[in-house]
């Protein structure tokens, strides 16, 4: 009940949030130097051509009313069509964004399913070789930047190897996809019993998400440790060893979850950050995720499909938000409602 | 049945050294500590902070923090030497044969389960006992601190409990397991007046009825008085005088001692609280021989060369100092306090 008052509260929150977003939004992208229509017409396009696609776009009409009008058909779940690729942008968006999804979440379960356990061991086992270890990738992990990583894996685990499939993509070049039920490669695959198709798209993940999961995991890494560390000092860890509570206990019981609440917000962060497309990584693998329709978008100032790119990144963010926010309830009781 | 005696001994500690090593050098937190604790009776141990009064307790039960290390003495605790148990030993001695109580009762609590989870979950630890055992069982606990409404207050989590509340807690946790030996570290430190008596109250009736041992560590000389049995007085990470608290309140032989007392305020006599002037000296670069002569004012050259021995000053009663010794020929004036304050 104390739980489904305090999601009720925070989703009327989002309210005045998202339709401040949607006010930035609309106005930076019509306030950017440079006009679109110039993108449709030829050399010999005379003013008064230009003239009817301005008004046929609504570019005529004073800024407010061009908002009113975009918000109106956004609530009713229109994001208008794409100048560029002339197909409605909510459909383009709902495409390319499970391939960005999938990439992403699959990335950073691996990165906290290897972060999480590498911080707490370094923690525990502090300056011993496994910190030591765990140091050495984190170091590198921050220090080297994704789009190298990234053509350093293919160069090596591709072309020299050939363990892992060409970055052409979610899955091979003649590999069918599976029936979209979903949109994630993997799940649909698996939902039809497709496995050549679930075996295809899993390797052709394998080398994105390990670019993204080494960068991501190396700060949940450091994190965990110090947010561990600073957990393990506390008088209540020392209260409960004075009481005779084993390590193993003392790790994994009383440390462990008060040692997971600041990471939690970063992984949030991170998630968020991520869920709106990672522009490099989808670049190099040739990911159709919604990172990459964006960029294009904003090359040829397609205004709806980046407003709409923006306006998903934000409804991603502030869902992910929500969703840690509901956890950090659950898990620690001197939040209230 | 043992009788509980004056001279019944339940924990020697003797020649105990824990040291720090820091970047800045070591830290001689505890420094050749020796005394005993008796069935039945409180011991006061006092000091100024960073005299060593926590890192003792901490030894004891081996979990003195790093870079902290216990270098060298030994702990006997009913018959039997902790220091050379092994790990596992010591967490079975550690919630069963010594319990603590610590300073910041909130601070001590996990603040993510509730506390009649905490208290059932140490119990369930010991007695290998079912979960709705151990839970019924830290109810009793909890009501038998005086704790009112323990059924409803065992679902609370320790923020939503009042400091005394915490601590009575924290003593439910400690004393459910009957521990031969209890160590306070300041439990009162943070509570208000009334809470504070209370809480010594329920020590005090506990380690009594149960024929344990208590250390109590406090800065505060009143509560030592009103409480305790003996008293050591530590300074600088060396035990300098200790005695029934009786001879030690009525003779200190220890000038710091004596500062100690002066220096608290009394209702009963008309005269301007002193202090002891300076403060407790760098760790790392204690001062030579006697580590207090710096501020004693009746400090002698002998004092800046050479660190005094344990020697006898009273029935029961020892200390540190060349004076009390008679190496240094000196009287010792109690208004030497009171013109330092003036």
């Amino acid at each position: 009940m104390r739980l489904l008052q305090y999601v009720a509260k925070r989703l009327l929150h989002l309210i005045p949030v998202l339709l401040g977003v949607s006010i930035i939004i609309f106005t930076i992208s019509h306030v950017l130097p440079g006009n679109p229509v110039y993108l449709f017409v030829g050399i010999d396009t005379t003013p008064e051509e230009i003239e009817a696609i301005t008004k046929r776009l609504g570019l005529d009409k004073p800024l407010h009313e061009q908002y009113l009008i975009w918000l109106g058909n956004v609530l009713r779940g229109d994001l208008g069509d794409s100048w560029f690729t002339s197909e409605s942008v909510a459909q383009d968006l709902m495409r390319r964004f499970p391939a960005t999804f999938e990439l992403t979440t699959v990335a950073l379960l691996v990165a906290i399913a290897l972060g999480v356990p590498l911080g707490v061991l370094s923690a525990v086992y502090r300056n011993s070789w496994i910190d030591n270890i765990s140091r050495g990738v984190t170091l590198l992990g921050v220090s080297v930047p994704s789009f190298w990583l990234g053509l350093l894996l293919i160069y090596v685990l591709f072309f020299l190897l050939r363990i892992f499939p060409p970055p052409s993509g979610r899955i091979g070049l003649l590999i069918s996809p599976p029936d979209r039920i979903t949109g994630l490669y993997l799940v649909d695959s698996l939902m039809t019993g497709n496995w050549k198709a679930f075996s295809s798209s899993a390797q052709h993940l394998a080398l994105p998400v390990m670019t993204q999961a080494l960068v991501t995991l190396a700060p949940i890494t450091r994190l965990m440790r110090s947010s561990m560390l600073e957990v393990l000092g506390s008088e209540y860890i020392q209260a409960a060893r004075a009481n005779g509570v084993p390590d193993r206990q003392i790790y994994f019981r009383d440390a462990l979850r008060n040692a997971l609440l600041a990471p939690l917000t970063f992984v949030a962060l991170v998630y968020g950050n991520l869920l709106g497309g990672s522009v490099v990584i989808e670049r190099i693998f040739a990911w159709p995720g919604i990172g990459r329709y964006a960029l294009e978008s904003i090359v040829v100032k397609d205004y709806n499909a980046v407003q709409g790119f923006v306006l998903l990144a934000a409804v991603l963010y502030v869902t992910v938000f929500l969703i840690v926010d509901i956890l950090y309830f659950v898990i620690d009781p001197r939040i209230t409602a | 049945m043992r009788q509980a005696s004056q001279q019944d001994t339940l924990l020697e500690v003797r020649g105990l050294h824990t040291y720090f090593y820091t970047y800045e050098g070591i830290v001689r937190a505890v420094n050749s500590v020796s005394y005993g604790l008796n069935r039945g009776e409180i011991t006061g141990l006092v000091g100024e902070s960073g005299s060593g009064k926590s890192v003792t307790a901490q030894s004891i039960i081996q979990l003195v923090k790093a870079p902290g290390k216990i270098v060298s003495g030994e702990v006997w605790l009913d018959g039997e030497d902790l220091m050379s148990f092994s790990q596992d030993e010591m967490q079975a001695v550690r919630g069963r044969k010594i319990s603590m109580i610590f300073q910041e009762p909130r601070a001590a609590l996990n603040p993510l389960f509730t506390v009649g989870d905490q208290i059932s979950r140490v119990i369930q630890l010991r007695e290998g006992c079912t979960r709705s055992v151990a839970e019924s069982h830290a109810v009793d606990m909890m009501r038998a601190v005086e704790i009112a409404d323990p059924e409803r207050r065992a679902s609370a989590y320790p923020h939503e409990l009042s400091g005394g509340m915490c601590q009575r807690v924290m003593v439910a946790m400690a004393l459910s397991a009957n521990p031969l030996l209890l160590i306070a570290d300041e439990p009162t430190t943070g509570l208000d007046v009334t809470v504070q008596a209370q809480v010594l109250d329920l020590i005090r009736t506990r380690v009594r009825s149960a024929g344990s041992a208590c250390l109590f560590i406090t800065h505060d000389l009143g509560v030592v008085a009103e409480l305790c049995e003996r008293v050591i007085v530590m300074y600088a990470g060396r035990v300098v005088e200790q005695g029934p608290v009786s001879e030690i309140f009525a003779r200190p032989r220890h000038p710091y001692t004596q500062g100690l007392i002066a220096s608290t305020l009394r209702v009963d006599i008309d005269k301007p609280i002193s202090t002891i002037p300076g403060t407790v000296p760098d760790a790392v670069h204690l001062p030579s021989g006697c580590a207090f002569h710096p501020r004693c004012p009746f400090a002698e050259d002998l004092c800046q060369q050479e660190e005094p021995a344990m020697v006898e000053a009273g029935p029961d009663h020892t200390t540190r100092c060349h004076i009390v010794s008679g190496r240094v020929k000196k009287d010792m004036l109690e208004e030497a306090w009171e013109l330092e304050a003036a």
